[in-house]
C-alpha cells in the first residue's frame, strides 16, 4: 500500500496541478527536477490517499530535519525503525497521527533555493501547518569560525535581498530561526541531546548540545521543552514511537508522553540495559567474560551496562534483532550525557565493577553450585528418582552425596506448609485421588525401598506395573536392562523393536519400543480407566503407566 | 551529493561547457583533535562516529592504524572476522549511498 500511495501524488502532479501550487509558478526549475515540492506531494497524498476521515485538528505536520555537527547516523537509524516505520509516519497510515511532511535533506524533492524557501515559510509563519524540528548533531559555537564560513551549514541565502552574493547558513541559525515558532523541538541522537562527540575532550568547534542552545527556558509553541532522544546512533523505533506519539498529543489524541528530568522518553530509558541483558544472569552468577566471543557477562571486558539508561537490549537495534551486548558487544554508554569521556576507556573495566563484580562472584560462589543441584534434581520426572529411562543418561554422572543431602532439605522446605504435605492421611488421600505422588520418604529409606515402595504405590493405584528398559553401556553393548520397578526378564523379553506404523506403540520417542507388563487384572482406578470408551488417543498423556489400559499389547513379557 | 560536500557549478547544457564549479566542505568536528591524548584503543569507537553510513570502515581503518603503530597482527580468525564484518558494512553503506543520498 506504502509503495501505491507514494506513487499516487507523482502521477497526479501530471495532469491535475494542486490550487496554489507553487513549483509550477517558480520560474526556477533547476531545484526542482520532480516539479513538485515535498508540501504538495503532501497535499496530494492527503487528497488522494483514501483518508477521508482523519481524527484530530490537524491534516499533515511539517518536519523540519536539521543536521548540524552530525554523522548521519540518526538518520539511518531512523530509517531502520520498523514500529513505526518511516513510511508509515510519511503516508499517515496511523490512526490519529498526521501526514508528515518531511525536510530532509537527503529525501527532499527540492534542492538549493526551492529546498530552504519552505524553511523562510515556516519562520514567516506563512507554512499553512504547524511544523516539527528534528535536530541531528550537535552545534557549535558559529562565532569562532574563520573568515564566517560555518562549521555546518545548510543551504545558502543571498548575503541580502536581491543580492547576487550568498553566504551559507550555519544549522544553528536555522534552529534559532525555526525554534520559536515550532510545535515541538526534537534532539535526536547523542549529539543533539547531550553533546556526544563532537563536544568530547579536545572539542575545537565549542560544541553542545541542543538544550544547551536553545536554553533552560525554551518552550515550543505548544508548550514542551526541548525533547530528547539519545543514543549513538539512537534505536530507530525509539525515535519514530517518541514522534507518534508526541504527535499524538499535538493532534489532540493521546495525552502528554511521560518525560523524566533530562527529555528522554521515560518509558523507553527509564530502565538500565544492564536489567534486559541477556547476559544478566552470567553477572548475577558471578560469570565474566575474559575474552570476547563467549556468552558470559562483559563487564570485565568495560561493559557500563548496570548504569546505563538504554533499552537496546529490549528492543533491539533493528527490528527487534541484535544490539550491543545481545551482539557481543560492552556498553560504551552511547546514550548517556556523560559519553564519551565519562566512560573511556572504553575497554577497561568500570570502576564501579570492582565492588558489584566482586559481590557478585562472591554470592555466585556458592549460589551457584546450588543451584545446579536443584535444576538438576527439577530435570528428574516424578516417577524416574535417580534411574533415567534415556540411552544417553549412561554417560551422565550420578547424583553426589552432597546432591543428595541439599535434594533432602531442598524438598522439606519445598513441600513445607503446602497442602501435600499437611498430614500423612491427606497426603494418602490426595495420592489415592491420583493427583500427586507421595511424598518420598527419607532419602536414606527411599533409596533402599524404592523399588518395593513403587510397586506398592502401582498396586495400590491399580495401574499397570512399569517397566523400564534403558540402553546401557555403550554403543557396543546390547545388553538392556530393567529399570527401577520391574523383575529382570529373560533378554528376549526386552529384544529392540521399532514401532511399526499403525501398530500401538508404548513410546515413541526414542528408537527402543517400551513395554509394558501387566501384572494382574485392573482394579480400582485404572479398570474404570480401562472401561471407559476412548477415542483417537491410545495414551494417556502424562499418566506414570504411559500405556493405556485396555489397548492390548501385542506381545505381553512374562513374569509378573 | 552524499556526505557533507557542497557542490555549486555553472554549467551550459547547450555548448556542453562548464563555467564554474566549486566545492566545499559544509561540516567540520575536529576528530583529529578529538582524538588526541585518548586510549589508543578507544580511536575505533570514536573515529566510526565520523560517518553513520559507513562508521565500519573507519573503525577497520583505526585499528589497521594501531596495529601499524604497535607492530602487531591479529589472530587468523580475528582478520576472517574482520573482514566479514567489513563487507558486511560495504553491503550496508552501498545500498544506502546509491538510494537514499545520491538520488536525484
Ligand atoms: S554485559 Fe553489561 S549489561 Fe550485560 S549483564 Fe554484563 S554488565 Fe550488564
Ligand atoms: S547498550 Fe550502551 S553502547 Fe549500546 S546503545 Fe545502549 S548505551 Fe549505547
Amino acid at each position: 500500500m506504502p509503495d501505491q500511495m507514494l506513487t499516487v501524488p507523482m502521477m497526479a502532479r501530471l495532469d491535475r496541478p494542486i490550487e496554489g501550487e507553487t513549483s509550477r509558478t517558480m520560474p526556477d526549475q533547476m531545484g526542482n527536477v520532480a516539479g513538485a515540492t515535498m508540501d504538495e506531494l503532501a497535499d496530494r497524498l492527503i487528497e488522494t490517499g483514501g483518508r477521508a476521515f482523519m481524527p484530530g485538528p490537524l491534516k499533515k505536520i511539517v518536519v523540519f530535519w536539521l543536521s548540524g555537527m552530525s554523522c548521519d547516523g540518526c538518520s539511518i537509524s531512523a530509517l531502520g525503525a520498523t514500529e513505526p516505520s518511516v513510511e508509515e509516519l510519511l503516508t499517515g497510515a496511523l490512526p490519529g497521527i498526521p501526514t508528515v511532511v518531511l525536510h530532509h535533506y537527503a529525501t527532499a524533492m527540492e534542492s538549493g533555493d526551492h529546498f530552504t524557501r519552505s524553511f523562510e515559510l515556516a519562520e514567516r509563519g506563512d507554512l499553512g501547518a504547524p511544523y516539527v524540528i528534528v535536530y541531528e548533531g550537535s552545534i557549535p559555537d558559529e562565532n569562532l569560525t574563520v573568515e564566517g564560513e560555518p562549521w555546518s551549514a545548510e543551504g545558502s541565502l543571498p548575503l541580502w535581498v536581491g543580492s547576487e552574493e550568498r553566504r551559507r547558513v550555519p544549522t544553528a541559525e536555522w534552529v534559532a530561526r525555526l525554534a520559536p515558532r515550532a510545535a515541538a523541538v526534537i534532539a535526536i541522537g547523542t549529539c543533539a541531546t547531550w553533546g556526544g562527540i563532537p563536544a568530547s575532550y579536545g572539542n575545537p568547534t565549542a560544541s553542545m548540545s541542543l538544550m544547551d542552545f536553545l536554553g533552560k527556558d525554551y518552550r515550543s509553541a505548544f508548550g514542551l521543552p526541548v525533547i530528547n532522544v539519545p543514543g549513538c546512533a539512537p534505536l530507530g523505533d525509539n525515535f519514530t514511537e517518541t514522534v507518534a506519539v508526541t504527535l499524538l498529543f499535538l493532534n489532540k489524541q493521546g495525552p502528554l508522553p511521560e518525560f523524566d528530568e533530562l527529555g528522554r522518553p521515560a518509558w523507553l530509558f527509564a530502565d538500565t540495559v544492564h536489567r534486559h541483558c541477556p547476559r544478566a544472569g552470567y553477572y548475577e552468577e558471578g560469570t565474566f567474560a575474559q575474552e570476547f566471543g563467549g556468552k558470559e557477562c562483559l563487564v570485565e571486558l568495560g561493559c557500563w551496562g548496570p548504569v546505563v539508561n538504554c533499552n537496546i537490549t529490549e528492543r533491539g537495534a533493528v527490528g527487534h534483532m541484535g544490539g550491543c551486548m545481545v551482539a557481543g558487544g560492552s556498553c560504551i554508554g552511547c546514550t548517556m550525557p556523560g559519553f564519551p569521556d565519562k566512560f573511556s576507556p572504553f575497554y577497561k573495566r568500570p570502576p564501579g565493577a570492582e565492588v558489584s563484580a566482586f559481590t557478585s562472584r562472591l554470592t555466585g560462589s556458592f549460589i551457584k553450585p546450588l543451584r545446579r543441584i536443584s535444576q538438576r534434581e527439577r530435570n528428574r520426572t516424578n516417577l524416574w528418582r535417580d534411574k533415567i529411562p534415556s540411552g544417553w543418561a549412561a554417560e551422565l554422572g550420578g547424583p553426589t552425596l552432597t546432591h543428595r543431602v541439599m535434594e533432602y532439605f531442598y524438598e522439606k522446605v519445598q513441600y513445607a506448609a503446602s497442602e501435600a504435605s499437611r498430614s500423612p492421611e491427606a497426603r494418602r488421600r490426595s495420592t489415592a485421588a491420583g493427583t500427586s505422588l507421595p511424598p518420598r520418604p527419607p532419602t536414606a529409606r527411599r533409596t533402599r525401598t524404592c523399588r518395593t515402595r513403587r510397586a506398592a504405590v502401582a498396586r495400590e493405584r491399580g495401574l499397570p506395573r512399569r517397566r523400564e528398559l534403558a540402553l546401557g553401556g555403550g554403543a557396543s553393548s546390547a545388553r538392556l536392562r530393567t529399570g527401577a520397578l520391574g523383575n529382570v526378564l529373560p533378554e528376549s523379553a526386552h529384544r529392540v523393536r521399532f514401532p511399526r506404523p499403525g501398530a500401538p506403540q508404548g513410546r515413541i520417542g526414542g528408537r527402543v519400543q517400551l513395554r509394558h507388563a501387566r501384572a494382574r487384572p485392573l482394579a480400582g482406578r485404572g479398570a474404570a480407566q480401562a472401561q471407559r470408551p476412548r477415542q483417537g488417543d491410545e495414551r494417556r498423556p502424562g499418566h506414570p503407566g504411559g500405556r493405556v489400559a485396555g489397548v492390548p499389547c501385542r506381545r505381553r513379557p512374562q513374569g509378573r | 551529493m552524499g556526505g557533507s560536500l557542497a557542490f555549486h557549478a555553472v554549467v551550459d547544457l547547450k555548448a556542453g561547457k562548464v563555467h564554474e564549479a566549486n566545492s566545499v566542505a559544509s561540516l567540520f568536528r575536529g576528530y583529529e583533535v578529538i582524538l588526541k591524548g585518548r586510549d589508543p584503543r578507544d580511536a575505533m569507537f570514536i573515529s566510526s562516529r565520523v560517518c553513520g553510513v559507513c562508521g565500519g570502515v573507519h573503525s577497520v581503518t583505526s585499528s589497521l592504524a594501531i596495529e601499524m603503530a604497535f607492530g602487531i597482527a591479529p589472530p587468523p580468525m580475528g582478520l576472517a572476522l574482520r573482514n566479514i564484518q567489513l563487507a558486511l558494512d560495504f553491503m550496508l553503506d552501498n545500498p544506502l549511498h546509491l538510494y537514499i543520498l545520491a538520488r536525484a
